[in-house]
């Protein structure tokens, strides 16, 4: 099969998978396993192995359909222009919440990774997991992490983040749509906010502005606590 | 009919011509942010500086164009589109799901319960002083 055709077969099936996992979305009502990233992505893995294609074959023809995540992320400047208004008077309260979200995010993962005995390299790739990807994979790359383990735990933490964070503010019934939107992009980064566009899209720009500076805040202190460790 | 279509003509053009635009308007931002991200050598990613400059950018002109809006809101309605490929490459690591999976499922559900907790306790301790 040529690139081109192997190209348009995979990007096609990857949006028909997320065009069913929409549909589903909208029949089911939200739940962690109705998010399109989760069954989209497990119908795509369904057909990779029962066609048995290599995984890196299908990242190869998938290129330009990742490449949108580009666009995707510029675009926030939209919602950050109109809804300007929502954080005049609580900068400080925002970036108090980036400060111990990025700390704890850190420290919870060294110390729950020392507990659970998982070898180095993989703890320091897990540690900025709550960055965005890019961020994440030259972070874990600077302080002697794997980058594609990185990209693993971003995922992780993305797909349970987003699942986890409503119900869990709900729980403490501390679920504002500001707060609900702050600790998505905070926690789950573009995961996140795809799942904040969905639940408080009148707080969008919140999440957008939460994973820039939790994943500024990242790369800045993740060399200070290896060098630390 | 054919009438109907005449005069609707043109104003499909321009909005279908904003949409267009304001998809290069788009790539054009995050070309220039990489281009930025390189030059300055920033462990910051192309596209979020680039979004840091449309924001910029559109407080300068005071307004959203119309076809940037457009474009902006289908791309935001479906953001998790482009993220499957990249969950989907998490099955390349079979030898460390296999080994550490567990270990990994519970230090992310646990450190996500943490830090989602904290980040909020600290913003409404915060915000509670300004009130």
């Amino acid at each position: 099969m040529t690139t081109t055709g192997a190209a348009m077969i995979w990007t096609g099936l990857s949006c028909m998978a997320y065009a069913l996992a929409w549909l589903a979305q909208r029949r089911f009502g939200a739940h962690w396993f109705t998010l399109p990233v989760v069954s989209a992505t497990a119908l795509v893995l369904m057909v990779l192995w029962c066609t048995g294609t290599p995984d890196a074959q299908y990242a190869q023809a998938t290129r330009w359909l990742q490449r949108l995540a580009g666009p995707g992320v510029v675009a926030l400047a939209v919602p950050l222009y109109q809804q300007s208004g929502i954080w005049r008077g609580r900068y400080a309260a925002i970036l108090a919440a980036v400060a111990a979200g990025c700390v704890t995010a850190l420290v919870s993962g060294w110390l729950l990774g020392q507990m659970l005995g998982l070898p180095p390299a993989l703890l320091l790739s897990l540690l900025p997991r709550s960055a965005t990807m890019p961020m994440a994979m030259s972070a874990a790359a600077q302080v002697g992490g794997v980058p594609a383990l990185a990209a693993a735990g971003v995922v992780v933490t993305g797909v349970v983040g987003s699942a986890l964070v409503p119900p869990l503010l709900r729980r403490a019934s501390w679920a504002e749509p500001a707060t609900t939107a702050l600790a998505l992009g905070l926690v789950a980064h573009a995961i996140g906010i795809a799942k904040a566009r969905q639940v408080v899209p009148q707080a969008l720009a919140l999440a957008a502005l939460a994973m820039g500076l939790m994943g500024v805040l990242t790369v800045l202190l993740l060399p200070l606590l290896a060098r630390w460790v | 009919m054919l009438g109907q279509w005449l005069w609707r003509w043109p104003g499909c053009c321009r909005r279908v011509a904003g949409a267009v635009c304001g998809a290069l308007l788009l790539v054009g931002f995050q070309q220039a942010g990489e281009a930025l991200a390189l030059a300055l050598a920033w462990p910051l990613p192309g596209p979020v500086l680039g979004m840091l400059l449309l924001w910029a950018a559109l407080g300068l002109l005071g307004r959203v164009p119309a076809g940037l809006g457009l474009v902006a809101a289908l791309l935001l309605a479906h953001l998790m589109l482009p993220l499957v490929p990249a969950v989907a490459g998490i099955a390349g690591q079979t030898s460390i799901l296999r080994q550490h999976g567990i270990a990994l499922l519970i230090l992310c559900v646990c450190g996500t319960v943490a830090t989602s907790l904290s980040a909020v306790a600290a913003y409404r301790l915060v915000d509670r002083y300004r009130a």
